[in-house]
């Protein structure tokens, strides 16, 4: 199984937060691959909508997106780091996502009441959203969450699981709460 | 009163978010107050078009962030807008109030509901008074259109209440709220109008054939 970890920390996190994701990953039976954002040339999304209706699945601007949407099309487990910014994704963490609109067809059709972009790709994916913040904050948390599971149902990925952790506290609760999102994960495939 | 509009589509002026901004904009210019507008796109191009957005925040009233839905949130670039004041605010000597509106092309507007909560945590954070938002679907039925004639009748009057309320310091109105939400078309028309809108591009740059290409892997195309 892979895994593939977009790091849209810049090096902000828990003393080894990202060093237990990729230790307890690997235990669990995944190739873990990890993706420095912070030292990736991508540009913000132009809104253009090329991906869909130019280069149909490929952004239209050439830098390191494209091979990062490769990447995160052949992986099993998605997982994105990062503090969380105004309750939300690092600005590094978001021009990535931004930019891999192309895994998505431009139609919309509706699923379960609501409307959504159909997946491009017929795979069977799992996410893992992990955000740090300096301290408990539940309103931070709250929205965080909420955006996790959003994004979870537009990416049409059915298995997902959300890690909070904090500065402030020990590593080993880091720990406890990645070995529990990757056993409801791994408990469900 | 002083406001600045903020449009974060990089889509700028032929964008949905400025022409929703720009109309709010407007009616708060006839009822008195000095406004202004700035693109992110350019601004956030070097750090004079950096500084200069900076200046202008810190001598608003008001701030309006009109921006479309990205990844159910907001765009990158406007996360790089509120990196910029968190870091810069603090020189400050006031902070401006901060009202946003939000267009996605999903008919329901609640989709949007999480990029609205960003908004307002970025506001607790930069110690900005939250003055609320506006959230409207559908904004294809908008792209390359006026706000001043068409569907928008609810949309037109809700940026009029909103304009108002925010002219005399006073919140977005749930009346607003709720008349910006609504859709300017029935669903099915505008899904059936949206995909077919897709063909038909696709097809003007020769790409009908290919519009469900899987490039990055080596599974047959649908």
């Amino acid at each position: 199984m892979k895994a593939l970890l977009l790091d849209g920390s810049n090096g902000m996190g828990v003393k080894g937060t990202k060093a237990i994701l990729e230790k307890e990953l690997g235990s669990a039976g995944f190739e873990v691959t990890v993706i420095d954002l912070a030292g990736k040339e991508i540009a913000d999304c132009k809104g253009c909508f090329g991906c869909w209706v130019r280069t149909p699945g490929e952004c239209v601007i050439k830098d390191d997106a494209g091979p990062i949407n490769r990447q995160l099309m052949q992986t099993d487990l998605i997982v994105l780091y990062t503090p969380i910014t105004y309750g939300g994704y690092s600005y590094d963490l978001k021009k990535a996502l931004d930019r891999s609109i192309c895994r998505s067809l431009p139609f919309m059709k509706k699923y379960g009441g609501e409307v959504h972009h159909p997946l491009r790709y017929d795979i069977e994916q799992k996410l893992m959203v992990v955000g740090v913040l300096r301290d408990r904050d539940d309103e931070a948390q709250r929205c965080f969450t909420e955006l996790a599971e959003r994004n979870a149902l537009n990416m049409h990925i059915g298995s997902a699981a959300v890690v909070l952790a904090y500065l402030s506290e020990g590593e080993n609760l880091t720990r406890i709460a990645v070995k529990e999102a990757i056993f409801k994960l791994v408990g469900e495939l | 009163m002083k406001a600045v509009l903020l449009v974060g589509s990089p889509k700028g002026t032929k964008s949905v978010s400025d022409a929703l901004g720009t109309y709010l904009n407007e009616r708060m210019r006839t009822n008195g107050a000095e406004v202004d507008r700035m693109y992110l796109n350019e601004q956030l191009r070097d750090q004079t078009g950096e500084d200069a957005l900076m200046a202008k925040m810190s001598c608003s009233d008001i701030v309006i962030l009109a921006f479309p839905l990205y990844y159910d949130s907001i765009p990158s670039k406007v996360i790089k807008l509120m990196d910029l004041v968190a870091e810069a605010s603090p020189k400050w000597e006031r902070r401006p109030a901060l009202a946003v509106i939000v267009n996605s092309g999903f008919p329901e507007a609640e989709q949007s509901g999480t990029a609205l909560r960003i908004c307002r945590l970025f506001a607790r954070d930069a110690d900005m008074e939250w003055k609320g938002g506006l959230v409207m679907g559908m904004g294809m039925v908008l792209s390359g259109r006026s706000i001043g004639g068409g569907p928008f009748r609810h949309q037109r009057k809700a940026l009029v209440l909103a304009a108002d309320a925010l002219n005399e310091g006073k919140a977005v109105p749930d009346e607003a709220r709720s008349m910006m939400a609504k859709k300017p078309i029935m669903t099915w028309l505008y899904l059936m109008a949206a995909n077919r809108s897709w063909k038909e591009q696709a097809k003007e740059n020769g790409v009908l054939g290919k519009l469900y290409d899987r490039p990055y892997s080596a599974t047959k195309k649908k």
